[in-house]
């Protein structure tokens, strides 16, 4: 089995505005990304050869692509894998470009969960049919039951433990606030985050996400090609992708501690990037802060803390953006809300930016190596995606 | 706990509760108050010993839904 490592570039990215987009189609948002995209890498429509297309909600077939930009007759396939979806389009794309199919291919990922069915909730989708009797609630509920597992497990006082996750929220927002195309972009506080009104206990508003509308897009090629295009280009590490299979629910051991799907997916990435201390040679990381419990667990499945040691390392401030390994630089999906097919290649476009060190205020110094982290479905059924990309080869 | 379910006896509190003998399932508690549930380790009602009852659990049209749920065990 090979390694997708230094196979594949990308060349260009582009990603729209987050927020509540009333006066846009998902059409608009394509084109704008989508050009964005090929602005940066030199290229026009005609050039790409096959295309992947995430949507959950906001369009079938890879025709609703080609309608928006216009390509002409190329391969395009509609991928939905929830939260996972755009990360999956890129993931195609790349293995599209490593067997040689194609030289240049497009990955885009668009949601528009604002209009769609009154907005994100209760008629999405889910992946299963419902019995009807069986627990069927929203996704606030089960990030819910992890945050009082992990407390209990770890004996973290409740009041203590919303602080914590109080100083999540308060990272990504400031992050946001550097970052132009975020849907929210202030600053909030400690005190803000701990008196606002409980969604689901013990998750108060500002430990949930928004919900918005947005686009982002990818170009990737060969790295041979690639440096004909631009010098600035970034490669491909790893990328790996986990489904759950509802272990958890039939095993007495699965603890709601930790989410497997991460801790497999993860391997599995820095497996192909040949990444042995994930805390030491990640340089920056996009996560995703769902809710911020599942950000507190993630810094743990993803090997940047010991287990049980997540607290300490966000008391110190490890994961801002003056610390050790700075997470969600871009204010993460608090910030930008999570359009679920969107949010992936949204991450991916902030380290590729950060990689290009074209970031802003919000610079990495030295970012050589950025991992984006994707986590979709429900408890025990979790699909996780993470990418690792890197500035040189080897 | 969620206080903005659409639960007959809100706010809903979903437990994972392991059986004697083995298995596992994720179901609505019922018979508490909030109080109650706020036992055990600092807040939490981690632990607590259950059991199940058939139970309304949701009403549509005129149509009336029973399943189990879980109660704290009172004797």
């Amino acid at each position: 089995m090979e390694s997708i490592k230094d196979k594949v570039a990308i060349v260009g990215m582009g990603c729209t505005k987050f927020g509540e987009l009333w006066d846009k189609s998902p059409d608009d948002l394509m084109v704008e990304a989508c050009y964005e995209a090929f602005e940066d890498a030199g290229l026009g429509p005609e050039d790409i050869q096959a295309a992947w297309f995430a949507s959950l909600v906001t369009g079938c077939t890879g025709s609703r692509l080609a309608n928006a930009i216009k390509l002409n007759y190329i391969p395009i396939t509609r991928v939905e894998n929830f939260c996972c979806g755009g990360t999956d389009a890129l993931r195609n794309a790349c293995y599209g470009v490593a067997s040689g199919a194609v030289d240049i291919a497009l990955a885009v990922g668009v949601e528009k969960l604002k209009d769609t069915y009154g907005g994100f909730g209760q008629f999405l989708t889910g992946p299963f049919e419902t019995s009807k009797v069986d627990v069927d609630l929203p996704p606030v509920n089960m990030f819910a039951q992890f945050a009082t597992r992990y407390f209990y497990h770890y004996d973290i006082p409740i009041d203590e433990g919303k602080v914590i996750l109080a100083k999540i929220a308060v990272k990504n927002h400031h992050n946001g606030t550097m970052s132009p195309k975020a849907h929210l972009q202030r600053e909030i506080t400690e005190e803000q985050v701990l008196k606002s009104p409980i969604i689901s206990w013990p998750l108060s508003l500002f430990d949930c996400c928004g919900m918005s509308d947005g686009g982002a897009a990818a170009i990737v090629t060969t790295p041979e090609m690639a440096k004909t295009l631009k010098q600035d280009y970034i490669l491909v590490k790893g990328l790996g992708l986990a489904n759950g299979a509802g272990q958890g629910l039939l095993d007495s051991d699965y603890g709601f501690t930790s989410m497997p799907e991460n801790v497999e997916c993860a391997q599995m990435a820095y497996d192909q990037a040949g990444i042995k201390n994930p805390r030491k040679e990640v340089d920056l990381a996009i996560v995703h802060d769902c809710f911020t419990s599942t950000e507190l667990i993630l810094y743990e499945d993803l090997g940047f803390s010991p287990r049980g040691k997540a607290r300490e390392d966000v008391e110190v401030g490890t994961f801002t953006l003056e610390g050790d390994l700075p997470v969600n630089t871009d204010g993460g999906l608090k910030c930008f809300g999570h359009p679920l097919s969107a949010s992936g290649l949204r991450m991916v476009y902030e380290v590729y930016k950060q990689l290009q060190e074209k970031a802003g205020p919000r610079q990495v110094k030295n970012a050589r190596l950025g991992l984006t982290h994707n986590l979709g479905g429900l408890p025990t059924y979790f699909n996780c995606a993470v990418a690792i990309f890197g500035r040189e080869p080897g | 706990m969620d206080n903005v379910s659409s639960i007959i006896d809100s706010p809903a509190v979903i437990a994972v509760i392991d059986l004697e003998g083995g298995g596992r399932m994720e179901c609505f508690m019922t018979d508490h108050t909030v109080k109650e549930v706020k036992i055990g380790q600092g807040d939490m009602m981690i632990g607590t010993d259950v059991e199940m009852t058939f139970r309304r659990l949701f009403e549509r049209e005129e149509i009336v839904n029973y399943f189990w749920k879980a109660r704290p065990v009172r004797f």
